[in-house]
């Protein structure tokens, strides 16, 4: 664990501002996490979402250096961290209880950090105090007391707090969870805007995956102690790389099944006209799902996959008549209207089981066949408990998210 | 080290980088090296001080009771142990009595657990302060407030022959030493019990009355279980504190019922250490078996249960009147009557006395305390040093005890392995009496041991004021810990993530939160040094550092007006202890 700058020496630019590889940590016989790697590039708001006890603020506990791994480096700027403890490692840590010291104004509070760094040249601590104060909106509060602010207030102040030293790292561990909806949504733009004017590299925990893909340049999602995927906020939710991203990351409906040669429907008409022999899957428990043609390539007759279609993507009508009928003129206007000709469509015929009003859209939890389907729908046709729909599905929005 | 110190430097070379919009300079250097060991160190420091003050002592009791003259001997252990006399009238008559004691304060304190837990009126929460007390009144007090009021000239016998009856002769009595227990006791029994009821969720009480269950059986099946743990570590912790009973069985029990601490004490007089060491032993063995019992219990039992509604208390005087409830309050109005007979009486009497000769008023009693006392032999006992060397010794203990008592508080809140260990080992002063770790100090360190050539020997003033550092810093522990421990582990995270030490967040967040637990302490452990009274008659036999708990004992039964005063002005000084206590806001968890 002797590597201090070993190798590259810290400073060079091809250092990413953290590199975190291969990450264990145990509590005896429970692994909390196991084998994490991470790399965020300087300058980037990088996000850790998982459910609670996946390991995201483990990972971040060790970044700032109050946990130690059991095994595994962590390097920021290119510096090993392996005996470094947390007041040398040049980080800035809000947490979800704010911990802003009940002895000490706000002012003192902010100006804890500079007790132990300078503040930056040409400022007093003073004057770095109040343009922290300044940048996060609560300019003259320095002589209140901490108790005296509201939540959101106090997790400014924190977040002041921890940035007066000038860190090069920002760790915000949960820093919303205590704060009531709207105020979380206002102060989450604040701190994005903050962090971008600042350039500072920021790791962010939070278990709401709406916030992850809202506030992030990149999203890691954690699960059991395990990275499943790292992209862009779009991508995670456009494409999941697996089951749990898929589920774990706005509503979806999931499916497994088994892959059919086409032609098993001859009564689908579009993939009749797309002529070719388009890809389907045949749900277990019954019925079949169209596959997108893209992702036939690797899709062979009999594979094993897990695919998913976003309920906002679906379609619903009013069952009339036969399966697939009526209802898929809506789908051949879009396909068309997309340009996406090639896709298939199909038509899962449900019965309503439950609706949610949302305001802006309508849930609809629908029954099909024993499978759950959520449909969000946008439309004012409303719909009743015991309604039969036909739910429209269009090839190109089915995602195969693992193959077994 | 090197290591670290090279890391320092290369971050601030890489700090210094141009174009970075973040920069952050350290202080690094011998400075934060010797913070960075503050804490290892204050453990070592600790560790030393309780070796020197406590452990080593005590263990030369347990040497002396197998080696004698330099030759290992199991004689005084195996006379004491295969002896009937030991074992039966001593051991057993000690075991007994402690047995009766805890009965009697389960007896008297499961009422007043009912009555604060389920009952809302004026002064509640005071009298639940109030049953801190006992924690703080020294045992000779309380000897002398019983004397004051059940001896042979005390106010009881004055009461009885002004309205024509006959004087009783109650001292010395099993019946006295067992109340005088009760006085100590019951209150603590109250508090545990009347806590446990106190955080009984109403809410499953309801479920089991919507269950169908009756008030009597949702009583029985909720209730009752969840009292009675809280009810067993009152007994059991009762039943340890009086098996090492010695001040109050000396004085108000006479010959006839004396127990194991007082055979341990005459036997010191009589300058037979052996015979001394191996009772000590044997006490000391059984003490700490019973406290080694009792935590096993309670860390099986120490779930910590938050944000339950409590039971909603019912007025003290109901709007309206059934035979029910008219009997509880006839059954209530009893209980005060008994407890103003136990607790508040003897210290009454005691007050009294103090200021009276033959029911005429006076202050010679405490003219006396004030005098010289120029007249009297060399041997005796004199009033004026006693004050002066209470409060020497008493400002002594609290300036070990305290950083002693902080340094273990800061200790045991790390989450660190084998901290069990460290727990036990610093609350151990707790299990062994006062008697065991004077005798120890005594052959340990007054009468010296060698080391390195040299022949260390420490005065009977030093030895005194170690003997109640070490009683009185396990109480600072114990209002310091929990406040510390309860302290939201991100203030501490905030601060070193801003680039304070360990220490340093000792020194900036952790001390200055819990300020009002180290007051607190700090007035425990002034009141313990001023009333302990086991280790400094031990220590202080046949030389000048007598104290004002060593001349209460020795005035009691000779001149009542003295020691009636001068308990007077030890229950004035522990009373403003627990004011201090009480007012800054402490709290204990005992």
């Amino acid at each position: 664990m002797s590597s201090v700058g070993e190798g590259s020496g810290p400073g060079e630019r091809s250092d990413p501002a953290v590199r975190v590889a291969d990450l264990r940590v145990e509590y005896g016989s429970t692994t909390a996490l196991d084998g994490v790697d991470v790399t965020v590039e300087e300058g980037e708001f990088f996000t850790l979402v998982g459910p609670s006890g996946c390991g995201k603020t483990t990972t971040l506990r060790c970044l700032a250096g109050f946990e130690e791994p059991t095994a595994g480096s962590i390097r920021i700027a290119g510096e090993s961290m392996a005996g470094v403890p947390p007041e040398s490692r040049g980080i800035g840590v809000v947490f979800q209880s704010y911990a802003l010291f009940p002895h000490m104004s706000v002012g003192e509070n902010v100006a804890y950090g500079l007790r132990f760094s300078e503040p930056p040249e040409g400022t007093t601590r003073d004057e770095r105090v109040a343009e922290l104060l300044e940048l996060v909106d609560l300019p003259g509060f320095a002589d209140r007391d901490p108790e005296t602010l509201s939540g959101g207030q106090q997790q400014r102040v924190a977040l002041a707090r921890a940035l007066a030293p000038e860190p090069r790292l920002l760790l915000l561990d949960e820093p919303m969870s205590a704060l009531d909806a709207r105020l979380r949504e206002r102060l989450r733009v604040q701190v994005r805007a903050i962090q971008r004017e600042l350039g500072i590299t920021t790791v962010y925990v939070t278990h709401d995956q709406e916030e992850a893909l809202s506030v992030s340049d990149r999203v890691a999602v954690v699960d059991d102690g395990r990275i499943e995927q790292v992209a862009r906020p779009r991508e995670l939710y456009d494409a999941p790389a697996t089951r749990f991203v898929a589920e774990f990351l706005g509503d979806n409906n999931v499916f497994a099944g088994t892959v059919a040669a086409a032609g098993d429907r001859p009564r689908d008409a579009a993939a009749a006209r797309g002529g070719g022999d388009p890809p389907q899957l045949r749900v277990d428990g019954g019925g079949t799902l169209p596959l997108p043609v893209d992702a036939g390539g690797g899709v062979r007759t009999d594979d094993r996959l897990v695919v998913c279609v976003r309920p906002e993507l679906l379609r619903v009508h009013a069952a009339g008549g036969s399966d697939g009928d009526s209802g898929d003129e809506g789908d051949r206007d879009r396909v068309s209207d997309d340009g996406r000709t090639d896709g298939a469509g199909t038509s899962l015929a449900a019965t309503v089981e439950n609706t949610e009003f949302l305001g802006d859209a309508t849930r609809l939890y629908c029954d099909w066949d024993g499978r759950d389907v959520t449909v969000r729908t946008a439309g004012d046709r409303s719909f009743d408990v015991g309604d039969a729909v036909a739910i429209g599905v269009d090839a190109d929005d089915v995602r195969v998210v693992e193959r077994e | 080290m090197d290591r670290r110190v090279g890391a320092a430097l290369r971050r601030r070379v890489s700090d210094a980088r141009p174009g970075r919009l973040l920069r952050r300079a350290r202080v690094a250097g011998p400075a934060a090296l010797a913070d960075r060991f503050a804490l290892p160190l204050l453990a070592a420091v600790t560790a030393l001080l309780l070796a020197v003050l406590f452990y080593y002592p005590v263990a030369t009791v347990f040497v002396d009771a197998v080696v004698e003259g330099g030759r290992v001997t199991f004689g005084p252990l195996v006379e004491v142990f295969t002896d009937e006399f030991y074992l039966v009238r001593v051991l057993g008559f000690t075991a007994y009595q402690a047995l009766l004691s805890t009965l009697l304060s389960v007896l008297l304190g499961l009422p007043g657990a009912w009555v604060l837990a389920r009952f809302e009126f004026r002064g509640r929460d005071t009298l639940r302060s109030v049953t801190m007390v006992p924690f703080v009144v020294p045992s000779v007090l309380v000897a002398a407030a019983f004397y004051a009021t059940f001896g042979a000239n005390g106010t009881l016998n004055a009461a009885l022959s002004a309205v024509g009856l006959p004087e009783l002769d109650l001292l010395p009595s099993l019946g006295a030493v067992l109340v005088a227990h009760a006085f100590y006791n019951a209150p603590l029994v109250t508090r545990v019990v009347a806590a446990a009821w106190e955080s009984v969720d109403a809410g499953a009480v309801e479920t089991a009355r919507s269950l169908g269950a009756s008030r009597r059986r949702a009583f029985r099946d909720v209730v009752v279980p969840q009292l009675l743990p809280a009810l067993l570590t009152g007994a059991a912790l009762t039943f340890v504190f009086t098996f090492a009973t010695f001040a109050i069985p000396l004085a108000l029990g006479g010959s006839q019922y004396a127990t194991i601490e007082v055979f341990i004490y005459s036997a010191r007089r009589q300058l037979e250490y052996g015979r001394a060491a191996s009772l000590a032993a044997l006490e000391t063995g059984v003490s700490l078996s019973l406290m080694a019992l009792y935590l096993r219990y309670e860390r099986a039992q120490a779930a910590e249960r938050r944000g339950v509604r409590t039971l909603a208390r019912r007025s003290l005087w109901p709007d309206s009147w059934s035979r029910e409830r008219a009997a509880r309050r006839l059954a209530i109005t009893g209980y005060a009557v008994v407890v103003a007979l136990v607790f508040v009486a003897p210290l009454a009497s005691m007050l009294y006395a103090s200021v009276s000769v033959d029911g005429r008023f006076t202050l010679d009693a405490y003219r006396f305390l004030l005098e010289r006392q120029a007249t009297g032999a060399a041997f005796q006992v004199k009033p004026f040093p006693a004050i002066v060397n209470s409060l020497l010794f008493g400002a002594a203990a609290l300036a070990v005890a305290l950083p002693l008592g902080v340094a273990m508080g800061v200790l045991t809140t790390r989450r660190f392995r084998g901290r069990w260990l460290v727990d036990a080992l610093s609350m151990a002063p707790l299990a062994v009496s006062g008697i065991v770790v004077g005798l120890g100090l005594l052959r340990g360190l007054v009468f010296g041991f060698e080391a390195f050539g040299y022949r260390f020997t420490v005065t009977g003033a030093v030895a005194i004021v170690a003997a109640h550092a070490v009683g009185a810093y396990p109480f600072v522990v114990r209002t310091v810990a929990p406040p510390l421990d309860r302290l939201d582990r991100a203030l501490v995270e905030s601060a070193r993530a801003l680039g304070a030490s360990r220490a340093r967040t000792v020194l900036d967040v952790e001390l200055p939160l819990v300020w009002p637990g180290v007051v607190a302490g700090a007035a425990f452990a002034f009141a313990i040094s001023i009333g302990e009274f086991d280790a400094t008659v031990i220590l202080a036999e046949g030389g000048g550092t007598y104290t004002m708990p060593v001349a209460v004992e020795r005035f009691i039964g000779r001149r009542l007006g003295p020691a009636t005063a001068m308990g007077t002005v030890l229950l004035a000084v522990t009373a403003a202890s627990f004011v201090v206590i009480e007012r800054v806001g402490g709290e204990f968890r005992g």
